[in-house]
């Protein structure tokens, strides 16, 4: 290059290598940070402000300006002499860092997998939704027919602007998107005499008291576990007695009849029956405990409703409704519908992301330390064991807090646990990681710093201005 | 170095040289961790009266009280509520203070109101400042009912056992529970009747020696001995941070005044007990390393101390290599600040010695990257405070002052520097720290989120200094609006915003007083802007 031609281009780089626009910048990062905690702040969601503030258009515009701010300034200083290292250390590190973690966001993995003890699994739930949906002939087996990511948290469909799902012959509308919304069950009479019968009843005597559903749907039988014994709801002659205390309620699909038995378990069996209806109440002779029928459905189903809020909480889901064939539907978060047309059955899914591993994990146990005389948990530790077909091996180990499992590049994290109300650990969560920025954003930083204190103590000569 | 600062304790306090335990010093169960029973009772008097002492009476006497005659309490308005919206859904007096646990205890809308608590709190909903009012007071009563029904925990589990939970006082055999509360009304009887001589104190000994037996046998080295307990009874008594902003404050007197009169006498002075707090300073903060193992940095009271201590340090360094005595005198009232704000604001700044949330538990990271990060808030507090007093010149008389504003300028921008590298590189650390335990390098987490923007702000006037944009007056102004992003960080995203990862930091309350102190601030450089504007329009 020739010196002609370099100030040439060096006077092409000087605008952007202006001061007052690494001010400006500076300034905008700040602002924009700021409205992004303000964001998570309003709805308690941190995804909300990462997927509208800080990876929004106008944050990627801000920092695309840092970069070509921070290069042109680079060029700027050529020829670099000695006393620019600091300077030029710290800029350059600023550069890494951010392509580190752009390397970070769209070619790593960031997800979790929740265990049940002993449950063995290979495949990480990421924070991406998708839209999936699988059709098939009503004789037919089902192939999947589309499949693609949406973000409706940043582009809401609306009844204006809907997002259409294409199946072929019939087509699904999505019209109408809550990002915060509680699930809830309700169980319905249902028209389909194929269905089974719906129960809600209560249990109570002087000091406890709790009441529940029992859905039969397509099963023969339902138990419900109540401490020392339990109530089954069954189709008629489908449930047999093989001990304990037991309020057995049949349901006869011909005659929509229903009848009780109660059998004790320290008299040997059967001591009480009849028939019953809504409103009965039978005394079960257990510590006084009085059992009420509170609506007795011949066919029932069980129908959900996702009930809108203004901020995230625990349980709140993502919600959508849509249209299909006439009809209207609400489906929430990680479950799927089955939709039916005059030819055609669809599966409908709304779920997030799901990453196959090439090897497996299984949860062996899981232990939580407490804080001594309370139930505050100090510590909480897995055993996992990492089940590899490729390479035909497995291996046990412990995944603890800040102890982590690397494994074919992907880091596990002992991240949270779930337990039930005696304080028994039921789940494992685990977050799993692969970063393939991480050396990068390393050695940004160390240069940052570096640069940084170079910059401050190691510079003696005055600025030339 | 634990054994070096026990011998410095035992200088402080020579009854820490009895063998066996004293009242104080009978170790209780509470909150996760073995205490010693003065604790237990400045926490709950802490936590119930919301001060150290109720009618001038010191907390473990009223604890004792308490535990041996509840009923007279039951109708004594001693439980302090502060919320003005929890005492209108109570239909309380506005202006009473405190009230008694029957008028609390009978009220048919208390229920209500806990039960609306317990649904937000099972939704894990963010709690507003009434919610948490709710929740306070939810757990003053729960403490005190412990308290008066024998709910503290003070004889051992059996040695090897499985369980970790002590046993309360009130399901001890009748033979231990007699003994308990023969110790409570022989200790009773040294405040009641002071006089009644060295017969009662010797009784109260040997029936502590018999209870402690006991307990030693079945719990071995569960039961922490006398001496186990003794740094923690120590630093209780001693109150070493009361002692700090007192003497930092006497320390920057006497130095105000050396500007005035006797410049030699009262600067050298008013150094010599600036160290004292220093020493005082460090000493304290030592013990609470002791006690809790770990350095205490992880709430706000601690981290408001050991900002205290850096702005004093750093000032000290300043004055020293400056030759300048007014930096250290700024230090010192900085200094004096947060200590006071620390000793007087239980309420919201929690001085109980916690035990840690699982994912802060014993990182190296974790702890070099809090102290780097609280380290440079020091630096930018001393900052703000140089700022504070070189915007004053200004406005008082420019002109006159001129030498003196460029150096206080100086100053404020060596110390932005220092805080910039401290920050900077604290940032990264607790990037460092979130990629080993959570594998997420930056996650946009509130409370780094803030600190970044601190950061932003700071380098922000560093690069418009170099365009120009920012001279003397800039860099004190800025010294000073900037650090209201500190607090931000520091204070604002725990207390106001309330969202995030570091939900381990979060309380309530103080809003009024903080946002206040900042938008005098602001104002105050405002004011200092036009006056300066004015002055310019003036010259042309």
């Amino acid at each position: 290059m020739s010196s002609k031609k370099k100030s040439k281009f060096k006077k092409f780089v000087k605008p952007f290598a202006s001061l007052r626009l690494a001010v400006f910048v500076i300034l905008a990062i700040g602002t924009m940070s700021a409205w992004g905690t303000i964001v998570e702040s309003m709805y308690n969601d941190a995804k909300r402000a990462q997927e509208t503030v800080y990876h929004s258009w106008y944050s990627y515009t801000i920092f695309a300006l840092l970069a070509i701010n921070l290069i042109a300034v680079i060029i700027d200083r050529y020829p670099w002499k000695k006393h620019h290292i600091g300077f030029i250390s710290a800029h350059v590190g600023i550069l890494i860092l951010i392509g580190g973690s752009l390397l970070t966001r769209y070619t790593g993995i960031d997800g979790s997998m929740a265990f049940n003890m002993g449950e063995s699994k290979n495949k990480v739930t990421v924070g991406a939704t998708d839209i999936i949906a699988y059709s098939g002939l009503l004789t037919g087996g089902a192939r999947p027919v589309f499949e693609e990511e949406v973000n409706f948290i940043s582009n809401p469909p609306t009844e204006e602007d809907p997002y259409i799902v294409n199946l072929g012959k019939d087509k699904i509308v999505v019209d109408k998107f809550r990002p915060y919304a509680i699930p809830q069950f309700k169980v319905e009479a249902s028209e389909k005499k194929t269905d089974g019968a719906g129960l809600r009843f209560q249990i109570a005597n002087e000091r406890v008291s709790e009441s529940d559903w029992l859905l039969l749907g397509k099963s023969p039988f339902e138990v419900k576990n109540m401490g020392p014994a339990k109530i089954v709801l069954s189709k008629k002659g489908a449930f047999k007695y093989q001990g304990g205390n037991v309020l057995l309620l049949e349901s006869d699909r011909e005659n929509e009849e229903l009848t009780y038995k109660v059998f004790t378990a320290s008299k040997s069996g059967l001591t009480k029956e009849g028939k019953a209806s809504s409103g009965d109440s039978i005394e079960t002779g257990w510590m006084g405990l009085t059992f009420r029928i509170l609506k007795y459905l011949p066919h029932a189903k069980d129908v959900w409703t996702y009930e809108p809020i203004e901020t995230s909480v625990e349980g709140a889901i993502q919600a959508i409704r849509f249209q299909f064939n006439g009809k209207e539907y609400w489906t929430g978060l990680n479950s799927s519908v089955r939709l039916f047309s005059d030819d055609a059955f669809h599966v409908f899914i709304f779920a997030n992301r799901q990453i196959s591993l090439n090897f497996a994990l299984r949860l062996d146990d899981f232990r939580v330390g407490r804080y001594q005389g309370t139930m505050r948990a100090a510590t909480y530790e897995s055993d996992v064991t990492v089940l590899d077909k490729e390479k035909q091996t497995t291996s046990d180990t412990t995944i603890s807090m800040n102890e982590p499992l690397y494994y074919n590049g992907i880091t596990f994290y002992q991240s949270s646990f779930q337990e039930d109300e005696m304080g028994r650990p039921t789940m494992s969560i685990l977050s799993v990681n692969q970063d393939p920025g991480r050396p990068w954003k390393y050695l940004g930083s160390l240069l940052i710093v570096f640069g940084i204190i170079h910059l401050f103590y190691f510079k003696k000569r005055k600025k030339v201005s | 170095m634990k054994n070096i600062l026990l011998i410095f304790a035992m200088f402080f306090s020579p009854s820490l040289w009895a063998q066996g335990h004293s009242f104080e010093s009978l170790p209780v169960q509470d909150a996760g961790r073995v205490k010693p029973l003065i604790t237990v009772a400045q926490e709950s008097l802490q936590l119930i009266h919301g001060k150290s002492k109720f009618e001038g009476k010191p907390a473990l006497d009223i604890f004792t009280t308490w535990m041996l005659v509840p009923e007279p309490w039951m109708d004594k308005d001693f439980i302090k509520i502060d919320h003005h919206g929890l005492k209108e859904a109570l239909k309380f007096p506005k202006d009473k203070k405190y009230f008694s646990p029957n008028t609390i205890g009978t009220h048919n809308r208390l229920n209500i109101l806990f039960s609306d608590l317990q649904v937000r709190l099972g939704r894990k909903e963010k709690l507003n400042a009434y919610y948490q009012a709710i929740q306070r007071l939810q757990s003053q009563l729960m403490t005190f009912h412990g308290i008066t029904q024998g709910g503290i925990k003070v004889f051992p589990p059996e040695k090897g056992g499985e369980s970790t939970f002590w046993i309360p006082l009130r399901d001890l055999d009748s033979e231990k529970s007699e003994s308990f509360f023969k110790i409570l009304s022989l200790y009773s009887e040294t405040f009641v009747k002071p006089d009644s001589g060295e017969g009662s104190k010797a009784k109260l000994q040997e029936e502590i020696d018999k209870f402690t037996a006991q307990a030693r046998e079945q719990g071995g080295d569960i039961y922490p001995t006398a001496s186990d307990m003794a740094t923690e009874v120590h630093y209780q008594k001693l109150k070493p941070f009361l002692w700090t902003w007192i003497l930092y404050l006497l320390g920057s007197l006497l130095m105000a005044f050396s500007f005035i009169a006797l410049p030699g006498l009262l600067a050298k002075l008013g150094i010599g007990v600036m160290a004292l707090a220093f020493i005082f300073h460090t000493y304290g903060f030592a013990l609470r390393c002791i006690i809790t193992s770990r350095p205490p940095v992880s709430n706000m009271y601690e981290t408001v101390v050991w900002v205290g201590w850096g702005v004093f340090l750093f000032a000290a360094i300043f004055s020293f290599l400056k030759k300048k005595k007014w930096i250290v005198l700024v230090g010192a009232i900085v200094a004096t600040l947060c200590m006071i704000v620390a000793d007087f604001a239980p309420v919201i700044l929690d001085s109980t010695l916690q035990p840690l949330e699982p994912v802060l538990r014993s990182n190296l990271w974790l702890t070099i990257h809090v102290m780097t990060i609280t380290l440079s808030y020091a630096a930018f507090f001393l900052a703000f405070g140089i700022g504070d007093y070189g915007i004053f010149l200004h406005v008082k008389d420019k002109k006159k002052h001129r030498a003196k504003i460029r150096e206080l300028a100086q100053v404020c921008y060596n110390l932005i520097q220092v805080g910039v590298v401290l920050l900077t590189a604290g940032t990264i650390l607790g990037g460092v720290w979130a990629d080993y335990s959570w594998g997420r390098f930056w996650g946009w987490d509130p409370k780094e989120t803030w600190a970044f923007i601190a950061l932003m702000g700071y380098l922000a006037i560093l690069h418009a200094r170099l365009v120009g944009w920012v001279k003397d007056f800039g860099m004190l102004a800025g010294s000073i609006i900037s650090f209201s992003l500190v607090i931000m960080a520091w204070y604002g995203v725990n207390f106001v915003l309330g969202a995030g990862l570091h939900s381990y930091g979060f309380g309530a309350g103080g809003i009024q007083y903080v946002s206040g102190f900042v938008i005098l601030h602001v104002l105050y450089v405002g004011y200092a802007y036009f006056v300066e504007k004015a002055s310019l329009n003036e010259a042309k």
